[in-house]
């Protein structure tokens, strides 16, 4: 699916800004994987991730104007916009509402996204950081990072004290960077 | 580097900053630190690219159709009220390459475009009172279906909590090797039953209450299993679970006859005889 040209990202945010075609089909190509993955990190519900990475897309295409890259990296900027439609999709009462009634329906539904996520991903790559970072490390970066908790709710999630959820969150992040070298 | 920015980068407040844990104050601090310091802003970076990384790797191929179907909906969006903080923006490409015909029509085509949009304005008012009478007609309606579906998903969860117990008894009542062994009421104590379900292979046992009177708060019933003549306490039980629930009682491998008798709270060592009130011989 790579597409043949292969743009900086200087030059797409220009060509995004002119709204053209080849931009979009571009910005698609390479990154629609990344940002449907973070988002079924958080709703592992295909058909709601859909609707999100949809909405993700279209804020992403009409903020463009509003993307500064002086404050970070283009991805950075669409991977915050994901994450947040996600974010707020899941507290929004409507998708809690769902969930319930999917829940008595099937439990199986719930999984599907999980399956799927293992045909795609870059299988060698995750393994080892995942066999590189402990239980309690994944997760205090998947609660932070991906599904947007802050320090009390990390705290109350994983049972620990406030104050050592700083120094886990620094060791997991730490550790995350040396593997990832 | 100086000793404070070490320091600081140590301190672990980058960290928070990049998980977007920090606080508001945090947060300034830090950007403003990242202005200032090149270290910062390179931590901050190199931080950022790790997550990059690791969400990159776990990246997952949406469905195919999905591509054609966002391209549609990012070229009609902009019609749609969605969201008032890109709209100038969408809006504008779309006007500029077609100014130079607009302004060859000249006048006229404005005046027309101004009637035709007072018209669609006074329309769309008038849908707009009739829309949200109608809205507000099925919002009512909406919520009383929540709140009886709320009520069916409760009742749902007792009836499947009740299947999954009568499943789990059925289950255990058919394993293979299973017996039953029907204990019935001693003399002094006629029409009285509980039943022991025992399976010698895997010395399981489970009770199942019949019919036997409530006792006093301080009395509880023992069930004993007699192995090679002797007693042996299978344990003690209340009658407070429904009737014919299934209780797993102390295993046992070699009973000939199972008993109960009444006694003190917490049970005794050895059974009270004249306090016997069902019995059955395996």
């Amino acid at each position: 699916m790579p597409a043949s040209i292969k743009y900086s990202e200087n030059d797409l945010v220009v060509l995004l800004k002119d709204k053209d075609e080849k931009a979009f089909s571009y910005l698609y190509d390479n990154y629609s994987g990344a940002l449907y993955g973070v988002i079924l990190k958080v709703i592992p519900e295909e058909e709601a991730a859909r609707d999100i990475l949809q909405e993700a897309f279209v804020k992403i295409w009409r903020n463009i104007n509003g993307y500064d890259k002086l404050r970070g990296k283009l991805f950075t900027w669409m991977l915050n916009i994901a994450r947040n439609c996600a974010i707020d999709a899941l507290r929004s009462k409507r998708y809690r509402n769902d969930q319930k009634i999917r829940q008595l329906d099937n439990n199986v539904n719930l999984n599907v996204a999980y399956l799927s996520v293992s045909q795609n991903v870059d299988h060698l790559g995750l393994k080892t950081v995942l066999a590189s970072l402990n239980e309690e490390q994944r997760r205090i970066i998947d609660l932070a990072y991906f599904k947007g908790y802050t320090q009390e709710e990390i705290a109350r999630e994983m049972d620990m004290p406030l104050g050592t959820v700083k120094t886990r969150v620094r060791n997991a992040l730490i550790q995350l960077k040396d593997i990832l070298k | 580097m100086s000793l404070d920015i070490q320091q600081y980068i140590a301190s672990g407040i980058i960290e928070s900053y990049v998980l977007g844990l920090s606080s508001e104050q945090e947060t300034k601090d830090v950007e403003e630190n990242a202005m200032q310091h090149q270290e910062v802003s390179h931590a901050i970076e190199n931080y950022r690219n790790s997550l990059e990384k690791y969400a990159s790797l776990q990246a997952v191929s949406p469905p195919q159709e999905l591509k054609a179907k966002i391209w549609r909906a990012i070229q009609t969006e902009p019609t749609a009220p969605l969201e008032v903080r890109g709209e100038s923006d969408a809006v504008a490409p779309l006007i500029s390459p077609e100014k130079n015909r607009f302004q060859q029509t000249g006048q006229s085509l404005i005046r027309y475009f101004a009637a035709a949009a007072t018209v669609l304005l006074l329309v769309s008012a008038t849908l707009n009172v009739i829309y949200l009478a109608k809205y507000r007609r099925v919002r009512n309606s909406y919520d009383q279906l929540i709140v009886s579906r709320n009520d069916l998903i409760t009742q749902n969860q007792v009836y499947q909590t009740r299947i999954s117990q009568v499943e789990s008894e059925a289950a255990i009542i058919h394993e293979p090797g299973i017996k039953p062994i029907v204990m019935e009421g001693v003399k002094e104590h006629p029409g009285m039953r509980a039943t022991v379900y025992w399976n010698a292979q895997s010395k399981n046992v489970y009770l199942a209450v019949n019919r036997l009177p409530l006792p006093p708060a301080y009395m509880q019933y023992q069930l004993w299993a007699i192995v090679d003549g002797k007693p042996v306490s299978e344990g003690v039980f209340d009658l407070d679970q429904a009737d014919h629930a299934l209780q797993k009682m102390a295993s046992v491998s070699n009973a000939q006859a199972f008993a109960i008798t009444l006694e003190k709270r917490g049970g005794t060592v050895a059974p009270t005889m004249s306090n016997m009130y069902v019995m059955g011989k395996s």
